[in-house]
């Protein structure tokens, strides 16, 4: 019986392990070692997704043993359709993100051991249904983090990289409070205390204190998300984090934190969640329109994409709290769809900034006369990130607006209003980049390389077919998001049953 | 005779072409436009004989819907991929493709030049791919995706030459502007889901619906669905984009910008009239919009010098109608408008072009002049479609407008009638404006005198499109029992008839008074050489820019909106975030390093105070243990 | 006559308060170090006082205790102070202050 879960998530550890252990391996072993290591993850994840039964709500390839018994640690593995495709998008991006730093020449094995260490603490995340368990892969995911914007970053990574990191960390603090707390209140619980969160679902709480151990973890989680007003750390690291950072970062550890919101406040919580599910959805909702129109000032472009994460995360919030199937399952979809688009706009900022030189919008100009390609790609991708239909962004967030709608029209609304303030930022930084007269200086930049056409192509594949083909991922989703709504115990939002047809057999 | 099922062939085939020509456009150079051609024209052939189907199955089985896949399904909700083949549909997909077919032809002579010509018919075919799925889309979902999908082609053509910041600023222009309805449709979809438990278009035009009783969730939807309508079609007050999305090469303006996209608005009005009948307001909303918009830009028109905008401005006024039509129930009257639009302003877009590739690039009226004689086949067809636009008697125009003008004098909206008949005078005027600077007199610049006529390539789109402008009034010789309204009948209804207002033959005579009136005076003023328009000009010239201006809609746009939103804009992301929000953040550090600057001192490295320390704490203890006991 | 235990208990008060004093006052290390045994003397001192007094021979032996932490401490500590002394010429505790805020 295969381990799957375990093998995706330690596989890179491994490759991290090797790494560390050769001190004098040379760049370019280092480089494909880090390669063929997370392509191999990415295959056994594969692996995973074929064993997933898509009609199973429940946890899939449950992996347990006891840690330390006599305080109901446990290790603890289990996928279902909220964590599969976050999982398979991991091991999809990191293999990217590993090609697209083939050429950085400081220290290279020690950032490759960077990404594959991220890599296992990113998937343990996803994975982890024992809660110090999941403490643990949250922390971890922290100091390769820390490493790759301190080292390898921007003029301004320190500050950037200790804010990400302190931020983080006084979050966590009220996140390993509250897990305690709930641990020792679980010893009620058949089976004595615990730290499972299939379990741990089942506890009697009082009112009073699911409600501040609700918020303690949506602290945590908010400032992941980013949640405003916990959002300030985002600009700055995305922007000084080098590219494979930034993308991973954008791609998944923010929807870390969106999954703790799902997996982790939704369920053990569930009348806090409806109490609080207003305020929640304020935040996600300023989170929306703030974020993009700060984004719309911006200069920098790797700035602005960074806001438009905290707008379009808003989204994936929103549709986690309006607590309708519609929303919810949007909400997830938008968790991959977003690392998508938002993935390779990094990929593609960072392709510009190592031709231009510079981040600056003012002093870019003209690139889709001197690179049609990379510049045809950035607008398939910008067009993709402001929802045209047919990409994949599009699914997701219809279905977050459809739901929302259900649920209050006005909320739904302002949400869409989002869409209109995506276009205006998205379309006008193309418009800087990419359109009017070309400045001298950047006449000669050359056009995608084989190695860049192979980071963006699967990509932007991926992007084109979940917007043409959203069901393979949908029918995955669905039953985990309809288990969770249940358990939320929310009221429902349906829609009446189709008027019935005046004449049967009409078409 | 083409069966039902291969519809699906008809976006396909565009489609296909756009993804071949935007990988392989390069090397295929001029073939790229041929093959364009192609795929459109087997569209269109495709049309016919589907159409020819549809006709020979008898009135009540004129609807097919074709499942191609399932594409969302979350909960309860429900989007396939799915085509639907009815009269109305069918009529749309005629229009798109044939015209489309004939700018195709043109933009092969017109964009010849051109280096990025592969990119363009790419462009181009993709167009025509998403406006054929707007139009066949079953469910609303998939017409939003085509309805979406066109806006971006819009952005990509509008923008074509993006060396040119006008250009690039004006297709933005374009899109966000569109955008901004097309947000409040895709509320208003939302809530048809929530209402009627379907998007699909089978529930919603189901007799079971129009039972239903009005309310006012039905008003909403009405009013979001028309907001997207006013964006897409260039409604007041969302027109603005439109005389801006000139700066396109023309073909676009011939095909996007006059028969197709914006029409999408008209259409979508159209086919979910049941759900604005539902509602008590709504379509009252959409006739004073209409009406205010017609006159509006009938009258902008009037003052604008380059020609292209005078079509562009007249694209709005007579959409303007068509909305009027639909406002007053008439469907079937505001389809035919949309045919015969197509018909003559694609007509007046190409021929402008033509113009244009004859007189390098030269727009500006009043730098032209004297082309009858340089460009006879231009002029003659530009004419053409000038008389048909102002509605002369017997051409495809006049059977538009005045059957719409007709309906409102029948069904008692004297004002209605009184405005429409103002705006038709208007039209006469600002077409035969155009006609007469452009063609008569005498050249007034060198490029005029210069000029030449286009290659045939570019003049049998021109003709075909002419002879339809002349002659397509045969299928609306009645409202009820033409050719088009009874087709359209199912679907759409029966054209209001009523009995007031002034006998039929009385308001024909009036409808030409007005035309020939127009057009008479028109010439007078600037083809006859009789008036020196220029004073004229000088003496009237500030109602001359305030009609240049549009009314200055566009600069209140500006201040009451731009700038507003810009400073709001500027100071959330560079006081509220950047200062305080951060601040925030930043605070909380800056607190700690104080606190521990402040608590570090304790350390002073002397023995003796640690010493004392010691001292103090055993006496502490000491006296805790005492009082304890 | 035996002598009553509260004369040996001032006397004990009296050398550990002299310690202490000395310890918080003077600046010498050499003179501090003789002042915390005059302080560990005073302990013993009660130390021995006690079991006399109790007739239980846990006093003295606890005394034997601190008597041996005592020495073991006095040579390290003087260890210290003389290397401290061979470095920087001074037995001056104000002087060594270098963990100093």
């Amino acid at each position: 019986m295969t381990r799957w879960l375990s093998l995706t998530t330690f596989l890179p550890l491994a490759g991290v392990l090797v790494l560390l252990a050769w001190p004098r391996l040379p760049a370019a072993a280092a480089r494909w070692v880090a390669l063929v290591v997370s392509v191999g993850t990415f295959i056994v994840s594969l692996g995973m997704l074929g064993r997933f039964d898509a009609a199973v709500p429940g946890f899939q390839m449950v992996e347990e043993a006891w840690w330390v018994r006599s305080i109901g640690l446990r290790y603890l593995l289990g996928v279902d359709g909220v964590s599969l495709w976050m999982v398979v998008l991991t091991t999809f991006l990191v293999p990217i993100a590993v090609l697209a730093s083939w050429h950085v020449h400081d220290r290279p094995r020690l950032f490759m051991a960077c990404l594959l260490a991220l890599e296992t603490g990113m998937v343990g995340s996803f994975l982890a249904l024992d809660l110090l368990l999941f403490f643990l892969f949250f922390e971890a995911i922290l100091f390769p983090m820390y490493l790759l914007i301190g080292v390898w970053g921007s003029e301004r990574r320190i500050y950037a990289t200790v804010k990400f990191f302190l931020f983080t960390m006084f979050g966590s603090a009220f996140l390993l409070v509250a897990i305690l707390v709930l641990h020792a209140r679980s010893g009620a619980l058949p089976g004595g205390p615990t730290f499972d969160v299939r379990a741990l679902a089942d506890l009697e709480l009082p009112v009073a204190t699911a409600r501040w151990l609700f918020l303690a973890f949506l602290v945590a989680f908010a400032v992941k998300v980013p949640l405003f007003p916990l959002h300030t750390w985002l600009p700055d690291a995305h922007t000084e984090a080098p590219t494979a950072g930034s993308v991973i970062l954008a791609a998944i550890l923010l929807k870390v934190g969106a999954y703790g919101l799902i997996r982790f406040n939704l369920a053990l919580f569930p009348e806090a969640s409806r109490r609080f599910a207003g305020l929640v959805i304020a935040l996600a909702l300023v989170g929306i329109v703030y974020g993009a129109v700060v984004a719309l000032m911006q200069t920098d472009l790797k700035r602005l994409v960074a806001y438009s994460s905290v707008s379009h995360l808003g989204f994936v919030v929103l549709g986690t709290f309006a607590f309708t199937q519609q929303s919810l399952t949007g909400g997830v979809l938008q968790m991959v769809n977003h690392g998508l688009s938002t993935g390779a706009l990094f990929l593609l900022v960072g392709m510009v900034y190592e031709r231009t030189h510079t981040r600056d919008l003012a002093r870019m100009g003209g690139l889709w006369s001197v690179t049609p390609w990379l510049v045809g790609a950035f607008l398939f991708v910008a067009l993709s990130s402001l929802g045209l239909p047919g990409l994949n962004n599009f699914v997701g967030e219809f279905l977050v607006v459809l739901g929302t709608v259900g649920r209050s029209p006005w909320v739904g609304a302002v949400a869409a209003s989002g869409v209109v303030l995506a276009a205006i930022y998205l379309l006008w930084a193309f418009q800087r980049m990419a359109t009017g007269p070309v400045p001298a200086e950047h006449r000669g930049h050359p056009d995608l390389s084989l190695r860049e056409a192979l980071v963006l192509a699967p990509v932007l594949a991926a992007i084109l077919a979940i917007g043409v083909y959203p069901k393979v991922m949908l029918d995955r989703i669905e039953p985990a998001t309809a288990r969770v709504l249940s358990g939320v115990g929310a009221s429902e939002v349906v829609a009446p049953s189709p008027v019935p047809l005046a004449q049967e057999g009409a078409p | 005779m083409v069966a039902l099922d291969l519809v699906w062939l008809v976006p396909t085939l565009p489609l296909a072409g756009a993804a071949v020509l935007l990988f392989a456009g390069r090397r295929l150079g001029r073939l790229a436009g041929w093959l364009a051609t192609a795929t459109v024209a087997a569209s269109a052939a495709l049309a016919v004989g589907i159409a020819a189907r549809l006709l020979d199955l008898p009135e009540a089985e004129r609807t097919r819907v074709v499942h191609l896949f399932e594409w969302i399904r979350a909960g309860s909700f429900r989007a396939a991929a799915e085509l639907r083949v009815d009269p109305l549909s069918v009529t749309m997909v005629l229009v798109v493709t044939v015209v489309g077919a004939l700018i195709h032809l043109y933009s092969i002579g017109y964009m010849a030049e051109d280096p990025r010509i592969g990119r363009f018919f790419a462009y181009l075919n993709l167009f025509v791919g998403f406006m054929l799925l707007l139009v066949l889309a079953e469910n609303l979902l998939l017409l939003y995706v085509g309805w979406e999908g066109v806006g971006l082609c819009s952005y990509l053509l509008i923008g074509f030459w993006f060396e040119l910041p006008s250009a690039a600023a004006a297709a933005k222009k374009a899109f966000v502007t569109t955008r901004v309805g097309d947000t409040a449709l895709l509320v208003g979809i939302a809530l048809v889901f929530f209402r009627l438990g379907s998007l699909d278009l089978s529930r919603v035009l189901d007799p079971a619906v129009a039972a239903l009783q009005p309310s006012g969730v039905f008003t909403i939807i009405a009013l979001l669905l028309f907001a997207g309508a006013v964006g897409k079609s260039a409604q007041v007050p969302l027109h603005v984009w439109l005389p801006d999305a000139m700066e396109g090469p023309t073909p676009v303006s011939a095909l996007i910008h006059a028969a197709t996209m914006v029409t999408a608005g008209v259409y979508l009005v159209v086919r979910t009239h049941v759900l604005f009948e539902l509602s008590g307001v709504a379509l009252t909303v959409v006739l004073v919009v209409g009406l205010v918009t017609a006159l509006y830009a009938a009258l902008s028109a009037i003052g604008q010098d380059d020609a292209k905008r005078v079509l562009a401005y007249s694209t709005i006024s007579q959409l303007g109608y068509m909305f009027v039509a639909a406002g007053m129930r008439a469907y079937a009257v505001a389809m035919f408008m949309l045919v015969a639009h197509a018909a003559y302003k694609a007509l007046l877009f190409l021929a402008a072009g033509s113009v244009m590739h004859g007189t390098e690039q030269e727009t500006d009226l009043q730098r032209l002049g004297g082309l009858w004689r340089r460009m006879p086949w231009t002029a003659a067809t530009m004419a053409a479609g000038a008389l048909s636009l102002a509605g002369v008697l017997g051409l495809a125009g006049f059977f538009a407008k005045d059957e719409i003008l007709a309906v409102a004098s029948g069904t008692g909206r004297g004002a209605v009638w009184a405005l429409g008949t103002l705006g038709a005078f208007c039209s006469a005027l600002y077409i035969g404006r155009l006609v007469s600077l452009a063609l008569l007199g005498r050249p007034r610049s060198d490029r005029a005198l210069h000029a030449h006529e286009s290659p045939p390539v570019m003049l049998l789109p021109l003709a075909v499109l002419a002879a339809g402008a002349l002659g397509l009034g045969v299928l609306m010789t009645d409202p009820r029992t033409g050719t088009l309204p009874a087709f359209l009948a199912p679907v759409l209804g029966e054209v209001p008839h009523g009995e007031a207002g002034l006998p039929k033959g009385v308001l024909v005579a009036l409808s030409q008074v007005t035309a020939l009136g127009g057009l008479g005076l028109a010439w007078y003023l600037y083809g006859s050489g009789r008036v020196e328009w220029l004073a004229l000009r000088e003496r009237l010239a500030g109602v001359q820019r305030l009609l240049a201006h549009g009314m200055y809609v566009d600069d209140l746009y500006a201040a009451a909106v731009d700038r507003p939103l810009r400073a709001a804009a500027a100071a959330l992301a560079w006081v509220v975030d950047a200062r305080w929000v951060d601040g925030l953040g930043n605070g909380v550090g800056r607190l700690t390093q104080a606190l521990a600057g402040a608590g570090r001192r304790v350390q002073t490295g002397l023995v003796r105070t640690y010493a004392l320390a010691f001292l103090l704490g055993a006496a502490v203890l000491l006296v805790y243990v005492g009082v304890r006991r | 006559m035996r002598t009553p235990v509260a004369y040996f208990l001032v006397v004990s008060a009296a050398l550990f308060t002299i310690g202490t004093v000395g310890v918080l006052v003077r600046r010498n290390a050499l003179v501090m170090f003789m002042s915390v045994e005059l302080q560990l003397n005073g302990v013993n001192l009660a130390l021995v006082a006690f079991s006399r007094l109790h007739g239980d021979l846990t006093g003295q032996v606890l005394t034997f205790f601190s008597l041996v932490v005592a020495a073991a401490e006095v040579v390290v500590g003087l260890a210290i102070i003389v290397s401290v002394f061979r470095r920087r010429r001074t037995a001056n505790v104000d002087d060594l202050a270098e963990l100093r805020w």
